[in-house]
């Protein structure tokens, strides 16, 4: 779990934002909260882990002024995507976004002004999410536009570290030159249910999770601690590459 | 909170391009696209193994490759491929399969889980016909299981990790480099091998020579006996270590595509592993039997045979041998071993100048015999009228004898004292003709039950054609007696298969409670329909399931009705082989374990203690019963 460093003025905002939110939202974002400060610790072992494997579309590619559009996400438990334990939402807009961004989600505008109210989609993610270890491709994207939306609509600054499939997947697979998404789907043949589509990505990256955790115990991968070294380590090497 | 429906859509996609999903309806599929999981599992890797338990989920491969292995039968290997599910067949019968699913490239497959695989059964009649389909094919897999269960005992005893030394079971045949193809052949000849290592002075395996080398290289290029051996022998023999292991022993042989190693101990020949010997499975033999049988010096010799003729059956079993071949096998073997002691016992009792054959009777007459059967036997003479009495007396005395060693072979007397000994069952070819004819022309129960038995004489030993002219005399003779065969087939019909009401069956009480005779409400009714069949239509043949295939075909009837008739008389075999060699619940510790049973309780068998899948073919083999026996009665009966 990472918690946010804030400045008075981002406390006071906060809370003033939390403040602002109906009764009932306040009392369920308490109990997210007591999940995530008692989720199992860093120690467990992965087989045992339950993982949700989120994707966002966004309005743009600016992490920090563009906003979340749909969320997709899968758990994947002993191994498996399970297909009864998934979420999507589509958040509302209060505009629809540029015409070329449109065209990369095929979310058109009158279907995002429809959309879910952003609080209660937020909310429902982090409850989907609840106790689970939370993992992304290209995570420091989703991370950080979940982090703002979860912290701007919802005065909520704490929320579970990311772990990234794109630094992660190198590292296991080293001799490849695969970059995106596309690559490494295209690398193990997955079989793709759609693309740039927030549910469609988030499956196709489960399917890599799953990849992962097979082939973790070679690498003497068994703990989500081990899982977050192998991460880091790689991240090291990428950047001096 | 539902599937996400672009996961339900790309679901349902996949599975309308494959049976039986694209023939379901849409709220199936979706029910199946909400249920089910995505798995991976990475090459080599074990998906479904029967030693897990029932398996949890099925399994509907996505992409790549899975192979179905049957732990012992490697032939029964098969592949599964994307849009194939399984094991549909166990799960379907709420049992641990025997098949393990192996991936044999990364495979990504859709799980269901169990409950809703039952859930899917119960609302989806397609999908219900599709698993009732594959659980008539998991029937025949059934026999597979069999197998394992023998198999299992056999390799108990033997593991491929036993040191080759343990499998050298006697000193190696071989002959010096020097040694002449004749002196090598007739090194081979004494011993009864196929094959003779060559050494050097120092015992040192040069190289091997089997028979078909002679073939190859002696025989057809016109080469002499007298050449030196070495010159036609196969050169840089297959050789281990005393101390490897029978796997490395296996791997060597299969690399290099040898049938036998020459073992070594310091370089020097110490034994010959042949393939055979290395699976445990095929360490008697047929040939190893039959050519012990025809070497036994004395009666002796021939009971340590006995011994081996069980353990061969319990093999044959654990090789998969169907019910016919098996009991094929066993009465061919009883013969010559009953032809052999007859050569140990004749030159004692001048028979020279009489014409006499030996007959088999009953089951044994039948081919069919299991292991516990007793003898039933007589004989066929013929000479001048004059000598009728003494000559029956000459014969009775070798008969009395005979008997006797036979029973102490392990073959128990007759209790109703059909044997050759008893001159009831000693007679020329007109007495037998005269009773014969006194039982067609009265049809009493009693002579309908030694009809049962004597018409299905074969002869064994002695003048064949004694009998044969019987047999002709008989085929000719029966189908005219219009009255005998109503009786036959009203005796055929009076047994009835114990089938209960749905999906049960009638058990017995008293003694053997809760357990059906599998002989007398089984293989019997088969039995005695296909005699039946057979001395109506004069089919000489006396085996059942020849006489069952000759009636049908000759009365038109369907081929498939005459194979399921065949099949279900074999699975009763099978069930009657296995009760007997102690096989489900009394599983024997050595070969004849199940023969110190009480011999009534040698074809009972408690029907729910089968799985589900051996109940349904039980139940099936009982049905065909009935279908045959009403086949017989329009047929034969009117």
């Amino acid at each position: 779990m990472i918690t946010w460093p804030l400045s008075p003025a981002e406390a006071w905002r906060a809370r003033k934002v939390r403040r602002s939110l109906a009764p009932p939202v306040r009392a369920r974002l308490a109990s997210v909260r007591r999940g995530f400060l008692e989720r199992p610790g860093l120690a467990q072992p992965l087989a045992l882990a339950r993982f949700v494997v989120l994707d966002l579309e966004t309005t743009g590619p600016r992490m920090y002024e563009d906003r979340i559009i749909s969320i997709g996400a899968v758990a994947v438990t002993e191994h498996t995507v399970r297909h009864d334990d998934a979420f999507e939402a589509l958040l509302r807009q209060d505009r629809s976004s540029a015409v070329d961004n449109i065209l990369i989600h095929q979310i058109g505008g009158q279907q995002q002004l429809a959309g879910m109210d952003p609080v209660e989609g937020l909310v429902a993610c982090l409850e989907f999410i609840a106790e689970s270890r939370v993992v992304a491709f290209r995570a420091e994207f989703d991370a950080t536009v979940f982090g703002r939306e979860v912290r701007s609509l919802l005065g909520f600054h704490a929320w579970p570290r990311f772990i990234d499939l794109a630094t992660v997947l190198p590292a296991l697979f080293p001799a490849t030159e695969n970059d995106s998404l596309d690559d490494w789907v295209a690398h193990f043949g997955l079989p793709p249910i759609g693309r740039h589509h927030a549910i469609a990505d988030a499956y196709a990256t489960a399917q890599l999770l799953m990849i992962v955790l097979e082939a973790a115990p070679r690498f003497g991968i068994e703990t989500a601690a081990d899982l977050r070294d192998a991460e880091v380590a790689q991240r090291w090497l990428g950047r001096r590459r | 909170m539902p599937t996400p429906p672009l996961i339900v859509e790309s679901t349902i996609n996949f599975l309308q391009a494959h049976l039986p999903f694209s023939r379901m309806a849409r709220c199936d599929l979706e029910f199946i696209a909400a249920r089910a999981r995505l798995g991976y599992f990475p090459v080599g890797s074990t998906i479904v193994d029967p030693a897990g338990g029932i398996a949890g989920h099925l399994y509907i491969i996505q992409r790549g490759h899975v192979r179905v292995r049957n732990p012992n039968a490697a032939l029964d290997d098969e592949v599964r491929g994307v849009g194939e599910c399984f094991p549909v067949a166990a799960l379907a019968a709420g049992a641990a399969g025997t098949r393990t699913f192996e991936a044999t490239e990364d495979v990504f497959s859709l799980l269901l889980p169990r409950a809703d695989f039952d859930a899917l059964r119960e609302r989806s009649p397609e999908f219900a016909h599709f698993c009732t389909e594959a659980l008539a094919t998991l029937v025949q897999h059934s026999l597979g299981q069999l197998r394992n269960h023998f198999s299992q005992r056999a390799t108990d005893q033997q593991t491929l990790l036993e040191p080759l030394k343990a499998l050298v079971r006697r000193e190696p045949v071989h002959c010096t480099a020097e040694a002449t193809v004749r002196e090598a052949l007739e090194r081979m000849s004494e011993e009864g091998v196929r094959m003779i290592a060559v050494v050097d002075g120092q015992r040192r395996p040069l190289g091997i020579f089997t028979l078909l080398d002679l073939m190859e290289r002696v025989v057809l290029p016109g080469v002499s006996l007298t050449t030196n051996v070495q010159q036609v022998m196969t050169t840089g023999p297959a050789m281990l270590d005393e101390l490897s292991s029978a796997q490395e022993g296996l791997a060597l042989m299969a690399s290099r595509g040898f049938h036998q190693l020459l073992v070594v101990r310091d370089g020097e020949l110490s034994g010959i592993v042949t393939e055979r010997d290395l699976f445990g499975l095929q360490r008697v033999t047929m040939r190893s039997i039959t050519q012990a049988v025809r070497q036994a010096r004395d009666v002796t010799a021939l009971r340590c045979i006995v011994a081996d003729i069980a353990a061969l059956t319990d093999n044959l079993v654990a090789q998969g041998a169907a019910a016919e071949p098996l009991t094929h096998t066993i009465t061919a073997l009883n013969d010559s071993l009953t032809q052999r002691l007859f050569e140990l016992l004749l030159p004692e009792f001048q028979f020279d100048d009489v014409a006499w054959c030996w007959l088999a009777v009953g089951s044994e007459g039948r081919r069919e015999q299991t292991v516990a059967t007793d003898q039933d036997n007589a004989i066929v003479f013929e000479c001048d009228e004059r000598d009728v009495p003494g000559t029956r007396e000459r014969l009775l005395r070798f008969a009395r004898e005979a008997n006797e060693r036979l029973a102490g072979l392990g073959f128990p007397l007759c209790t109703g004292n059909i044997m050759a000994s008893n001159p009831e069952c000693c007679l020329t070819v007109d007495e037998w003709r005269g009773r014969f004819a006194g039982w067609m022309r009265e049809p009493t129960p009693e002579a309908l039950l030694a009809a049962n038995i004597f018409f299905d004489f074969r002869p064994l030993a002695g003048d064949l054609t004694l009998a044969e002219r019987l047999r002709g005399w008989l085929d000719a003779t029966s189908s005219e007696n219009k009255l005998f065969l109503r009786m036959l087939v009203a005796n055929a019909l009076q047994a009835e298969p114990p089938l209960g009401w749905i999906r049960t069956f009638r058990t017995d009480e008293g003694e053997f409670a809760g357990t059906i005779d599998l002989k007398t409400h089984g293989t019997r009714i088969f039995v005695d329909a296909a005699r039946a069949f057979a001395l109506a239509l004069g089919i000489g043949n006396t085996n059942t399931s020849q006489r069952i295939r000759a009636a049908g075909r000759r009365l038109n009837r369907d081929e498939r009705e005459i194979a399921a008739s065949v099949d279900a008389y074999h699975f009763l075999q099978l069930l009657r082989l296995r009760a007997q060699r102690g096989g489900l619940e009394h599983p024997a510790t050595e070969p004849g374990g199940g023969a110190q049973r009480p011999r009534q309780a040698l074809n009972r068998l408690d029907p729910y203690a089968l799985n589900e899948i051996d109940q349904r073919m039980l139940r099936e083999a009982f049905r065909q019963a009935r279908v045959l026996q009403t086949h017989l009665d329009q047929a034969v009966g009117h």
